[in-house]
């Protein structure tokens, strides 16, 4: 057997190709289906961009309507995931539980890969913000399909119709997270649908990955300190303990980029927007000054290093901005990425290549069997 | 860092060092934590092998038996998991999809993910059984702490109390198969355990991609197979007629051994054992004289392997151990639970992401057309008269060998082409007939900028989705060459 090179966390290997997103790492640009991110959140709206990924071309006015209505159509929760919901909301499990055990109980089995992938885009939402008023003792609000995407994920969890800036700056957020390549999640439902698996299996297998703390679970602890630094209005003194304490400064730095994330930038923009509509009361302010002195802080402490903004930086800004609560923000982002997410295995499933790699070995050799009496 | 290396599927990468279990493909040996499988095949229980699984080390009697009481005591399922079985049931999902509802849904009281993993591996059987019973018009039987892990499933799946020989066998079946390196389902759950999420997540992850037909359907092959051979057409003819038409026999092949696999030789023996004194060992007969025709009829060093892979002789042994054919994948499942929570915790341990790339080979950068300005040539979705009928033009226009020739000499030049370099490449020999079909292809599917030629994009696609094979090609046979067991 050829002794294959070992590759712990496979970062320089490219394990498949890919059609969906081409990511530069040393400029700094992402490009999806050919489109610019930057490009596609200032002008996109989310059913677009996920038309944009699905068919690889922009749709026309006709094809967007009939695409809307289709994803609208199928945001209902089948019962017993309501039923599932409401009694995991009752032992207070993790919301990111709560997905997986929404998504796992769906029944798709039988439906063609592309329904599968419809059907889990436009149902998402739903699991979230049904999971999240069972949590606060209220009953789901039931999606209206008259709604758009992003407009119906606020309106669920509310109640009442959201204003067009906000939602704006939640499309503008699903739009820039939509897709980054083979990040462990996508990974992970490609590699289950490499085996010819079903879409609720891999989506399942996806959303277990994200659940990680290593993988999307810093907005959380960014919004802490930004509310932190907001009160004690010293961004300096709140990244230097950190920086002393030898610990990460949550927000910076990204396994790919080595320059400034382009999605932080898009993000930035549109809290920027967000602080302009609502006068001033979002973290805005605080965060693009704890960005700066980050910034030039890291520089100095990591010369050798290229720790830049990330997109979870300014992710923090915009969702604590819309009101979404910190406990939902990787839902928030499943949201989003289970676009990318069923339209990688939609690719793969064009031509399945069995993930099949190996460990090097190096543990004990040869022991004999000993009797238990004598252990 | 720019990927330096591409290796689709990284059949040419080590993922991490493990010290779970060695494969040695050409002997065709295995080992966990250094102990031959033949050993762990018969020497030990699966609470044993799970043990040793988890801390590199055989228990001694005194660690044996408190792991045996603490799996025991984790076997039971929650409400919530009973009724996302029952509705499975009742909808007749098959058993790994219930198998994902069930580990999706259950939890454990305890942020301790060794405890964690230990429930898992404790469920897994309750998950299956429950919902069988409930497929079966009955109601779960609830698990017995006093049987060991292997008795207590006979025991949930039958409510009978098991034989000791019917247990060994099951048992060298779980055994047999509770690890195996990094297959496409442990790889599954490590890159979950990477991120340091959960064990159950990772675990229905794990089962995600066992559900794919390359497994679990192979397993169903092998046994139709078997009672076919048996029935209809002899092993000789059978084989003989597989092979001349190219076609793969089920249950060869491997992705990783180059030839035997130890633990096929295991199963057989353990099916020959369970079988004595059985009146009806007719699927072991079946399962022998495919072997032997399968060695007399592929020659050495030819391309289909000629030894049968772990799933041939599992089905033979499942079946003399009376488990329905639906529930092979979840007995596999059930067994390779253990494999699976090793490997997550070492991943997990490891505190390494996998984070691999890809290779961009999407569109180039391509300009945003606002909506109103968007070329709806084909539309996939409003199938109204009119665009209907414009695809009827396109296919009327692609109706002409010459044409498509002429789309595919585009498609396959590196760079835009111009008049004489398109001309030469083309074999239409008379002049005013290439020109005809180039003008009629001009502005539709082919574009004239400047003095060249080039592919439009709607041309582009057509040439992708016809001439790469998607339609013409026929439909490709499918192996068991799975590479999950």
């Amino acid at each position: 057997m050829v002794d294959n090179s070992l590759h712990r966390g496979v970062e320089d290997i490219a394990v498949t190709e890919t059609e969906l997103s081409d990511i530069d790492g040393e400029n700094g640009s992402l490009i999806i289906r050919g489109i610019p991110i930057k490009v596609l959140a200032n002008n996109a709206t989310f059913e677009e961009c996920c038309y944009l990924l699905f068919n690889d071309r922009l749709p026309t006015e006709t094809q967007l309507a009939t695409f809307q209505k289709r994803l609208s159509e199928h945001r209902q929760l089948p019962d017993r995931v309501s039923t599932l919901l409401s009694r995991a909301a009752a032992e207070a499990v993790h919301p990111m539980d709560a997905v997986r055990m929404g998504v796992a109980a769906l029944d798709l089995d039988g439906k063609p890969p592309a329904e599968q992938a419809v059907r889990l885009v436009a149902v998402l939402p739903t699991i979230v913000a049904a999971y999240w008023r069972y949590r606060a003792g209220e009953a789901p609000v039931e999606p209206r399909t008259e709604l758009r995407h992003a407009e119906n994920y606020l309106y669920m969890h509310t109640g009442t119709e959201p204003e067009p800036a906000v939602v704006d700056a939640l499309e503008a957020y699903l739009i820039a997270v939509i897709d980054h390549g083979l990040n462990a999640s996508t990974f992970v439902a490609r590699s289950i649908v490499s085996t010819e698996s079903d879409l609720v299996s891999a989506i399942t297998g996806a959303v277990g990955a994200l659940k990680g703390p290593r993988h999307g679970g810093a907005p959380g602890p960014v919004l802490e300190t930004l509310r932190t630094v907001a009160t004690t209005g010293s961004p300096t003194a709140s990244v230097e303990s950190v920086l002393e304490s030898g610990n990460r400064l949550m927000g910076f730095g990204h396994r790919v980029y080595r320059t400034r994330d382009p999605r932080a930038a898009v993000l930035a923009s549109v809290a920027e927007r967000l602080d302009t509509h609502t006068d001033g009361s979002t973290l805005f302010e605080t965060a693009s000054s704890f960005e700066a002195v980050a910034r030039e802080k890291l520089a100095a402490h990591h010369p050798d290093r290229r720790l830049e903004t990330n997109v979870e930086f300014y992710t923090a800004v915009v969702l604590d901005g819309i009101d979404i609560p910190p406990a939902l923000f990787t839902p928030t982002f499943a949201v989003s990425r289970v676009v990318g997410w069923t339209t990688h295995c939609l690719e793969e499933l064009e031509d399945p290549k069995l993930v099949r790699p190996t460990a090097r070995y190096t543990g004990k050799r040869d022991r004999g069997w000993t009797p238990r009496s004598d252990r | 860092m720019t990927p330096s290396i591409f290796d689709p599927g990284l059949t040419a990468t080590a993922i991490a060092e493990t010290s779970c279990s060695d494969i040695d493909a050409d002997g065709g040996t295995f080992h966990v934590r250094g102990y031959p499988i033949e050993a762990i095949a018969t020497k030990a229980s699966y609470e044993e092998a799970t043990w040793l699984l988890r801390n590199g080390r055989l228990p001694t009697t005194d660690a044996l038996e408190s792991f045996r009481t603490e799996l025991a005591n984790r076997r039971s399922i929650s409400e919530p998991v009973h009724s996302v079985l029952e509705t499975a049931a009742q909808e007749n999902r098959s058993v790994m999809e219930a198998l994902r509802m069930g580990l999706a849904t259950a939890t454990v009281n305890s942020d301790d993910t060794l405890i964690a993993t230990s429930r898992v591996v404790a469920i897994c059987p309750t998950i299956v059984t429950a919902y069988w019973q409930y497929r079966e018009g009955g109601t779960p039987i609830q698990p017995h702490a006093a049987f060991s892990h292997t008795a207590n499933i006979w025991y949930m799946l039958t409510g009978m109390e098991p034989d000791d020989a019917t247990v060994a066998g099951l048992e060298t079946y779980l055994t047999t198969i509770i690890e195996h390196g990094v297959t496409p389902s442990t790889f599954a759950a490590r890159i979950v355990g990477s991120t340091g999420a959960d064990p159950f997540s990772a675990a229905t992850a794990a089962v995600g991609a066992l559900t794919g037909p390359r497994h679990g359907g192979a397993l169903t092959r092998i046994h139709a197979m078997f009672q076919h051979v048996g029935a209809v057409e002899s092993p000789t003819t059978f084989v003989e007629r597989r092979l001349t038409a190219g076609e793969s026999i089920p249950g060869f092949g491997h992705s990783v051994y180059t030839g035997c696999d130890q633990r096929t030789e295991i199963l057989k023996q353990c099916a020959k054992t369970v079988l004595e004194g059985h009146s009806d060992t007719s699927l072991l007969e079946a399962a022998t004289a495919l072997e032997t025709a399968v060695h007399n009829q592929v020659g050495a060093g030819a391309e289909h392997p000629r030894t049968p892979n772990v799933d041939f002789y599992a089905v033979v042994l499942l079946d003399a151990l009376a488990v329905s054919p639906p529930l092979f994948p979840a007995m596999f499942a059930i067994g390779r639970t253990a494999g699976w929570m090793a490997h997550y915790l070492e991943q997990l341990e490891s505190e390494t992401l996998l984070r691999p790339r890809s290779q961009y080979d999407g569109p180039k950068p391509r300009s945003w057309v606002s909506r109103a300005d968007r070329d709806a040539a084909i539309s996939d979705e409003e199938l109204n008269p009119d665009t209907l009928a414009e695809l009827a033009n396109a296919f009327e226009l692609l109706s002409e060998p010459s044409r498509l020739e002429l789309l595919a000499i585009l498609d396959q030049a590196s760079k835009p082409l111009s008049y004489s370099a398109f001309r030469e490449r083309s074999s239409i020999q008379d002049k005013g007939r290439f020109n005809y079909h180039l003008r009629r292809l001009r502005g539709t599917l082919i574009a004239n900028v400047g003095a060249t030629y080039t592919l439009r994009a709607p041309g582009q696609r057509i040439v992708e989705r016809l001439l790469d094979g998607d339609i013409t090609s026929s439909v490709g046979q499918t192996t068991d060459c799975d590479g999950e067991a």
